[in-house]
């Protein structure tokens, strides 16, 4: 039930408190252990967090939704594409609410400084 | 996609906890009844198919198993034992299970009381739906080659599992210029990508909540670049077809053959079961946490035991008591824990030698019951898996004493002392060194050690090993897939036998104290093989889903079935969580196991 209780706490905190639920986005990236691959700014076996978030930016809010669930997917079943030769593992134990919980925390990410 | 048996399950929980959510009260319990299940197998020829299994996946809650299998006779006949207390309609999730074979019709008949399902199969070139993990590591046709490569990566996980196999899908897809470049490429990113969670799963309990693993740290796998050469080589194409596959040895399995499998929730890591208490309970060992599940065999009540420690334990190793309580082994740590499972009183000792050391411990000293066996003081032996020595403790007053084993001649390099078990006189124990193909005993009185006897591989990977009652040593070599067999009195290796399937990697034997035979839990083809030391002959128990990644086997000293579990130590993989009880079907013990498919006794 500690999943089922992680859904609905994001679910919960998705409707009340915004910020919250972008901790909650990270915590799950953590948990899922996302960093054995990715960074948030540096590059290791895959592209960078900010690269990801710059490359989806978009005003429009279809495209954004879109892209949102794009990328809840292919957490969610891997495969490639996108980013050269090397797919990404599925994550077939996250969630797709999960999935999209960790998207969003990506594509709010700040544009990297140079 | 995820399986539809574990998506139906995470559904039928999730609609269960929202009505709890809306309405605030208990949901009903599906109505009673009481219906008996039975049926026919036949191909599309009207043939029978003989030793097929049929499972029937139940809707939570169920009371009892979550998964209860049967298998049919000569006949193609089959029958669930007892009754079910749920209503069975269309929807009921029953399936036969065949290598070799796919279901294309089932017809359900309801008597009322009476459940009767007929199916057709059809024989299948593909044998993708049952052929296990070992099915696909044939294409390694060098023993050397096989047995370096198991070592390398079967460690925590079935090779190459449904995730590995659509991983490979992936890469084809991609349809990169140069494929090879890419296999490589993207093989190598896994090497890298399972030693992180590889050191996430054994730095549990070292690390602080929220405190990021460092990638750069653990990249660091001796021979990644050898595993990710030859995945390159041999996964070369989308592994979704397979054929050719063969047990290699008859099934021991009958009409009278039952699997009950008991569902635990994700996310755990579930290791090791045993049936202990009375009435009896299914005890399990949560590697990822601090706790042990039980689970009442008849109602299918479970309960989660925290283990009183300070620290994490991480329950690994179960071992039962004479008097039949229940001794507990960390994953890596000096902590042992004792249960008196029907007082629930709990005795716990971290362990430090006279001189300073922590034992890391792996296995206590099994005698030839599989019960644990103290010496003549009362002391318990252990393996220290970080020493690479042999040790004990008293329960006593917690003293501790190792002795470090000596080099295996030729054969450097880090390796550790990993299974244990006594004579039945109780002044020796025997050992497996799991990095080095070396096994030994260690004198007692003298504390002087026996050996080292190597084994012809140095990757033969000997792991958990077991003891007869004739003082003659199991050890399953986990990567050169064999079982070896050596007399301790004579200390002479009687012989070392290929198992059906080479690349199984069995990880444990067990000696059946009753039936004289060796079981042997394999951890890469989903069956259990049963040793008869008589004739040297095998025998194959396959079990009814993929991987089925098997620790140690226990048989229960009163009815002989044998208790086991789906040790999936690395809690974001693939693969179930269950824990089981068998009974072979063989009437072999004098008092049978009384469970019937509602999960009441008959």
């Amino acid at each position: 039930m500690r999943n089922l209780n992680t859904v609905l706490f994001f679910l919960l905190a998705l409707l009340t408190l915004p910020a919250r639920a972008q901790d909650a986005g990270e915590k799950m990236l953590d948990a899922a252990r996302c960093y054995a691959c990715h960074q948030r700014t540096d590059a290791s076996l895959g592209p960078p967090w900010q690269a990801i978030a710059a490359r989806h930016a978009s005003n429009d809010a279809a495209q954004k939704e879109l892209t949102l669930d794009v990328l809840a997917r292919k957490i969610v079943s891997g495969g490639g594409g996108n980013w050269g030769d090397v797919p990404m593992v599925p994550n077939q134990w996250v969630s797709i609410e999960e999935a999209r919980a960790m998207a969003t925390w990506i594509l709010n990410l700040p544009a990297a400084r140079n | 996609m995820l399986p539809p048996q574990r998506s139906r399950r995470r559904l039928s929980i999730a609609i269960r906890a929202l009505s709890v959510v809306i309405s605030l009260v208990s949901l009903p319990v599906v109505s009673l009844g009481a219906t008996s299940l039975a049926g026919k197998v036949v191909d599309s020829n009207g043939k029978p198919l003989a030793q097929a299994q049929v499972l029937f996946d139940r809707q939570e809650p169920a009371q009892g198993a979550s998964v209860v299998t049967v298998f049919t006779d000569s006949d193609g006949a089959f029958a669930f034992p007892g009754v079910f207390a749920e209503n069975i309609n269309e929807t009921a999730d029953i399936t036969v299970r065949s290598l070799g074979y796919k279901q294309i019709d089932r017809v359900l008949h309801d008597n009322g009381a009476a459940v009767t399902i007929n199916f057709v199969v059809t024989a299948t070139d593909n044998q993708i739906d049952v052929a296990p993990a070992s099915a696909w590591l044939a294409r390694i046709t060098d023993r050397e080659e096989k047995s370096k490569f198991i070592m390398s990566c079967i460690d925590c996980h079935q090779v190459p599992a449904s995730e590995q196999r659509s991983y490979a899908a992936s890469i084809a897809d991609m349809h990169a210029a140069d494929p090879l470049k890419a296999r490589t490429d993207s093989w190598n990113m896994i090497v890298k990508y399972m030693n992180f969670l590889s050191a996430w799963e054994f730095g549990r309990g070292r690390r602080n909540d929220g405190e990021k693993q460092d990638t750069e740290a653990v990249y660091d796998v001796e021979n990644g670049t050898e595993v990710a050469d030859l995945m390159a080589r041999v996964f070369d194409d989308r592994l979704d077809h397979i054929s050719g596959y063969s047990w290699g040895a008859p099934l021991i399995a009958n009409a009278n053959t039952r699997i009950w499998e008991y569902e635990f929730e994700h996310p755990n890591a579930v290791r090791e079961a045993m049936l202990l208490g009375s009435p009896q309970q299914l005890w399990v060992a949560d590697v990822s946490a601090n706790h042990l599940f039980t689970v009442d065999i008849v109602t299918g009540k479970r309960e989660t035991h925290e283990v009183p420690t300070d620290v994490l334990m991480s329950p690994h190793s179960m071992h039962r008591g004479a008097d039949g309580s229940l001794w507990v082994t960390p994953l890596f740590n000096s902590i042992v824990g004792h249960l008196d499972v029907n007082t629930g009183k709990w005795q716990t000792w971290r362990l430090r030698t006279a001189d300073g050391k922590n034992p890391g411990i792996h296995d206590l000293s099994f005698g030839w019951e599989h019960e644990l066996l103290t010496d003549a003081d009362g002391r318990v032996w252990f393996s220290d898996i970080g020493n690479n020595s042999v040790g004990y403790f008293n329960p006593a007053d917690g003293q501790s004493e190792i002795w470090p084993a000596p080099p295996s001649p030729g054969r450097p390099g880090r390796t550790s002392l990993y299974g244990l078990s006594m004579t039945k006189d109780h002044k020796q124990v025997w050992y497996s060194q799991l990095g080095n193909g070396t096994f030994g005993g260690f004198d007692i009185e003298t504390k002087q050690y026996i050996g080292p006897f190597q084994l012809p591989d140095p990757n033969a990977g000997p792991r958990r090993i077991s003891i007869s009652d004739d003082d003659v040593l199991y050890l399953a070599l986990y990567g050169s897939g064999q079982l070896a067999e050596f007399d301790t009195k004579t200390r002479e290796m009687i012989g070392i036998y290929d198992l059906p399937d080479t690349a199984s990697t069995p990880y444990a034997t067990t000696w059946d104290p009753v039936r004289k035979v060796v079981w042997i839990a394999a951890s890469n083809n989903d069956v259990i093989y049963r040793f008869d030391p008589k004739d040297k002959s095998f025998g194959v128990l396959p079990l009814p889903r993929e991987q089925t990644f098997l620790r140690m086997i226990d048989v229960d000293p009163e009815t002989g079935v044998l208790v086991t579990s789906y040790g999936n130590i690395v809690d974001i993989v693939q693969g179930p969580r269950m824990a089981l009880v068998i009974d072979p079907g063989d009437n072999a013990y004098p008092k049978p196991f009384m469970l019937d498919g509602s999960g009441q006794r008959q």
